[in-house]
């Protein structure tokens, strides 16, 4: 980052570099990402969140979406109260009585369910049409890239908005909305990149030795493109669940039966103006942190990522 | 430049047909108002009288045809739910949107611009690892849960500013505007901030990334080999280089923040398009959600369009090439 | 012998890689008479950039200079402030970078980045006398019709036009000292003799001494009185340009010679010097040279002062090539 304006002379110290341990691609960026200190913040924050909401059914005290085991008089509780059948609310409880710690737990499981599902099929998606694009060239190019510009120019909740208007709530619906607003941002960036890689003289010489077509494209042009996919994968992905979020605050996004972070705090609104702070704080906290985590990261990843700094 | 202007214009007019067909075809095909619209109750002749009166009978692109020739006269329809013409009533709204989007664009603005050149200029000092990190919170930052947080700390807390709606508002021009009395003011401070603080984000990393690129320009060099003072390369320079292409972002930018205010009117009850849109989803409004999403679409095309000219105008290289790509 | 206008005396220039700072140039002694051509000759990494660099003062942050004077008419640049540096900078000691699409800021006008350097060094200037010395100027450097082309934006322009407008630049506050680095690497054959020519009467008509850095043994030829060769951050030999090309005394010089293509007879196979530039902070202790030296023995390795070959020549070596002599 703090590259000098008078550079020194270029160095050719790659030469004469010891070679180290030859550590496979994957693992000599995950070394580099727990090196930074941000980035290893970020990777302990989205690894404890993970791991707690994928355990989560066995380690909070009930089950926050079965109407059974809530009970109304639990209601509005703050921080630290007991049930009355003395189990304690450590974050206190919503306007139904449901324990906040709990709820927030499950409302994890389903940002990252619904976060990394649509990323994952956006990013399927997404690459193959912006393979297809650098790849076919002329109108298909043409034809995809003015639909990826058309779309980028609208805000993703804007276009999150019309579809959900159109097709109503459900975490399906959401998962579509979503893949939909991000397919283009993961098209145009492997376009890019593809563009690059194919005038670049390795490709050349693939392609005289005669290989399949699919075979250039993915074992050739697709793995260059994967630093950048996966730097713009990490920061869709953290836009994705927040969206999600947004969505369902709004009451537009899922509906009331699933756990979300963004309904929890919505709940909230109706009560914050009394003083219950709790309801919206906690669950919004939880947010905040997977999403700064999944940003640190990605931020780590592109400075290590990005050919730029690599010198 | 006449015919990058009309070629651009005629890519808009075709953009706008595209989305009516797609939001027409949507909204119309797959809700299905006429059993929201109706109550359970209605006799069979009232259904089918509601049906014929709002068109609902004829077939799907006949229904387009009458949106569209009627559109075009600037009819977009009665909302179901006010009785009234949707255009109207968007348009009655609109002033409050765009001065909340206005206030947060100049808030990035002015906000993000300074923080950004400083954070670039000196990278390692500790102000500027400050200000990165305000920045990364920023940006993972909800903005509707921000909102929340602003209300309960300022409003409910502290007690200082108001939680919701517009305040007093005298018309400038003819319009409706906050801006100018205190109490409107004070109402537009917090979702304004709110509303803002993920652009400014996005302005003091973009400006950041720009002035670190540019100073490892060789003109920088050249420039300072010519003797010329600090200030001047920072701000003829440096700037210059930079803010040419911050100002596309920043002019697309206004498109995003009119649409985020969705979020920002809900939270604080601020009476604009969003807050009506969103009624109009929860109720099945089909024409004032297709006028919203017409309006919505159209302003988002002379946005981009005026944006696109804009940067013509200000960065000497496209200027002569009559913006060919 | 008269004072010179510059004379660089022990200098050291150290950047700080991996924590430990590593002397980039070291023991570098030259001088330039006012009038004078020098040629700065050596391959990228010798240092010769960073000595150029160096007496501009556009030394930064990781890099420093440690030891040495840089005497411009007997006055230290290496102390003096920043202040007065810069007034120096464009003023008595002007420099054109390597490339010409590069040095120019693309989106300022030609008489904006003109008419500051003037003013830089001048603030009563008024814009009259500015552009007339501007108009002047490019006219010098044989640009046609320069009255129109003070308007236009640098992408108008060709490479070659690029650098004659950074050499009008360079020349405008009538500098004692001129540093050319590599200026010509970047353009046509064609244009870089018409340059290199009209470099060589600018210097004559105006009296500027004019620093030529440079990896190529032919330009120098033309151009230059004298030649210092540069390898490893020190100088290695030094002398009448002539004397150099033919009688080199260090083994360096003479690889660096025979590399030139047209030393060859047809057929025979080109010559190369063996090995490669080692990296600053793997210099070899001693000689820089010695692992790529067909002569290297033991005593390499140790302290090699610049011994005197004959009046003005010298030479860093313990196994000079004199048997030609």
């Amino acid at each position: 980052m703090s590259e000098p304006m008078s550079r020194p002379m270029p160095m050719e110290t790659d030469a004469f570099e010891p070679v180290g341990e030859a550590h496979s691609p994957f693992m000599t960026v995950f070394l580099a990402l727990v090196r930074d200190r941000f980035a290893l913040t970020g990777l302990i924050l989205v690894g404890v969140l993970l791991v707690v909401s994928i355990i989560a059914p066995w380690i909070v005290p009930q089950n926050p979406y079965d109407l059974a085991e809530l009970d109304i008089l639990d209601g509005r509780l703050p921080p630290g109260s007991k049930s009355f059948t003395g189990m304690i609310f450590i974050l206190g409880t919503d306007d139904q009585g449901r324990d906040l710690f709990s709820a927030i737990l499950y409302g994890l499981r389903t940002s990252l369910v619904v976060g990394a599902s649509s990323a994952a099929i956006a990013l399927v998606l997404g690459a193959a049409a912006g393979l297809i694009s650098a790849y076919a060239g002329g109108r298909t190019d043409a034809v995809i890239m003015r639909i990826v510009d058309m779309q980028l120019s609208f805000p993703a909740i804007l276009i999150a908005l019309i579809l959900l208007a159109i097709l109503g709530q459900g975490i399906d619906k959401i998962i579509l909305a979503l893949v939909v607003t991000q397919w283009a941002y993961y098209a145009r960036t492997v376009r890019g990149s593809a563009l690059v890689e194919r005038r670049r003289s390795y490709v050349d010489a693939v392609i005289c030795l005669a290989l399949p077509k699919s075979r250039i494209i993915f074992s050739h042009i697709l793995p260059n493109c994967l630093p950048p996919l996966i730097v713009v994968a990490t920061m869709r992905l953290a836009y994705a669940i927040m969206l999600e979020a947004t969505l369902s605050f709004l009451g537009i996004g899922l509906p009331v039966t699933e756990p979300s972070l963004g309904l929890l705090i919505s709940n909230g609104f109706e009560y914050l103006l009394s003083g219950d702070y709790w309801i919206s704080l906690f669950p919004g906290l939880a947010l905040l942190v997977l999403v700064v985590g999944i940003n640190l990261i990605g931020d780590g990843l592109r400075d290590i990522l990005n050919p730029r700094h690599q010198g | 430049m006449t015919a990058y202007l009309l070629r651009r214009s005629f890519q808009t007019v075709l953009t706008l047909f595209v989305m009516s067909v797609l939001v027409f075809v949507g909204v119309y095909m797959i809700g299905n108002p006429v059993d929201v619209l109706i109550s359970a109750s209605a006799t069979p002749q009232e259904r089918q009288d509601i049906i014929r009166a709002f068109g609902l009978d004829q077939p799907v692109w006949t229904q387009y045809w009458t949106f569209l020739t009627n559109s075009l006269a600037g009819d977009l329809g009665n909302s179901f739910v006010f009785n009234q013409p949707a255009l109207k009533l968007i348009l009655s709204r609109m002033p409050a949107t765009l001065e909340l989007a206005f206030c947060a664009l100049v808030l990035a603005v002015f906000v993000g611009i300074p923080l950004g050149v400083w954070a670039g200029l000196k990278p390692d000092r500790l102000t500027s690892r400050m200000i990165m990190t305000f920045s990364i919170l920023g940006f993972s930052l909800p903005t509707f849960w921000i909102g929340l947080m602003l209300v309960m700390l300022f409003s409910v807390k502290l007690g200082w500013l108001p939680a919701s709606g517009r305040g007093q508002t005298v018309e400038l021009l003819g319009v409706p505007v906050s801006f100018l009395t205190w109490d409107g003011l004070a109402h537009l401070i917090l979702p304004a901030i709110n509303l803002a603080l993920y652009k400014v984000s996005l302005v003091i990393r973009l400006t950041r990334a720009g002035v670190i690129e540019c100073l490892q320009m060789e003109y920088i060099r050249f420039a300072r080999a010519k003797g010329l003072t600090d200030a001047r390369i920072v701000f003829v320079h440096v700037l210059k280089n930079t803010l040419i292409p911050l100002i596309t972002v920043i002019g697309l930018e206004l498109g995003s923040v009119i649409a985020f205010a969705v979020v920002t009117e809900t939270v604080f009850s601020w009476p604009g398009m969003g807050k009506l849109i969103i009624d109009a989803i929860g109720n099945l409004d089909r024409p004032l959600i297709l006028a919203y999403l017409m309006i919505i679409v159209l302003m988002f095309s002379l946005i981009n369009l005026v944006v696109d000219i804009l940067y013509s105008v200000v960065d000497p290289r496209v200027r002569l090439e009559g913006g060919s790509e | 012998m008269t004072n010179p206008a510059l004379s660089v005396i022990g200098l050291e220039t150290c950047f700080r890689i991996r924590g430990r700072m590593v002397p980039a140039v070291s023991d570098v002694d030259l001088f330039v008479d006012k009038g004078e051509i020098i040629g700065l000759v050596g391959e990228s990494g010798s240092g010769k950039s960073v000595t150029g660099l160096s007496i501009m003062g556009l030394i930064d942050k990781p890099g420093e200079i440690t030891k040495g004077k840089i005497l411009l008419n007997g006055e230290d640049l290496v102390s003096a402030g920043k202040e007065r540096l810069r007034q120096i900078r464009g003023a008595r000691i002007a420099m054109i970078f390597q490339d010409p699409m590069m040095t120019l800021n693309p989106v300022l006008r030609i008489d904006t980045q003109m008419m500051e350097a003037l003013s830089a060094h001048d603030s009563r200037i008024d814009a009259e006398t500015a552009r007339t010395r501007c108009r002047d100027a490019l006219g010098q450097v044989g640009i046609p019709s320069p009255e129109e082309r003070l308007k236009a934006y640098p992408h108008q322009f060709s490479g070659g036009m690029r650098q004659r407008v950074a050499i009008a630049i360079a020349l405008l506050n009538r500098p004692d000292i001129i540093i050319a680095d590599e200026p010509t690497t970047a353009l046509d054959v064609t244009i870089q003799g018409q340059i290199l020519s009209e470099m060589q009467k600018l210097c004559r008509d105006t009296g500027a001494g004019l620093v030529w850095i440079t990896h190529d043994l032919t330009v120098v030829a033309g151009l230059t009185t004298r030649v210092y060769v540069m390898y490893g951050g020190r100088i290695v030999e030094l002398g009448a340009v002539d004397d150099i090309l033919d009688r080199p005394i260090h083994p360096y010089t003479r690889g660096l010679i025979r590399s030139v293509p047209w030393h060859n007879r047809p057929g025979e196979p080109l010559y190369q010097i063996p090995g490669m530039t080692p990296a600053i902070d793997r210099m070899p202790a001693g000689c820089r040279f010695h692992p790529r030296c067909a002569l290297a023995t033991p005593e390499c390795r140790g302290d090699i002062p610049l011994s005197a070959f004959g009046p003005g020549r010298f030479a860093r070596c313990v196994h000079p090539l004199v048997e030609d002599s």
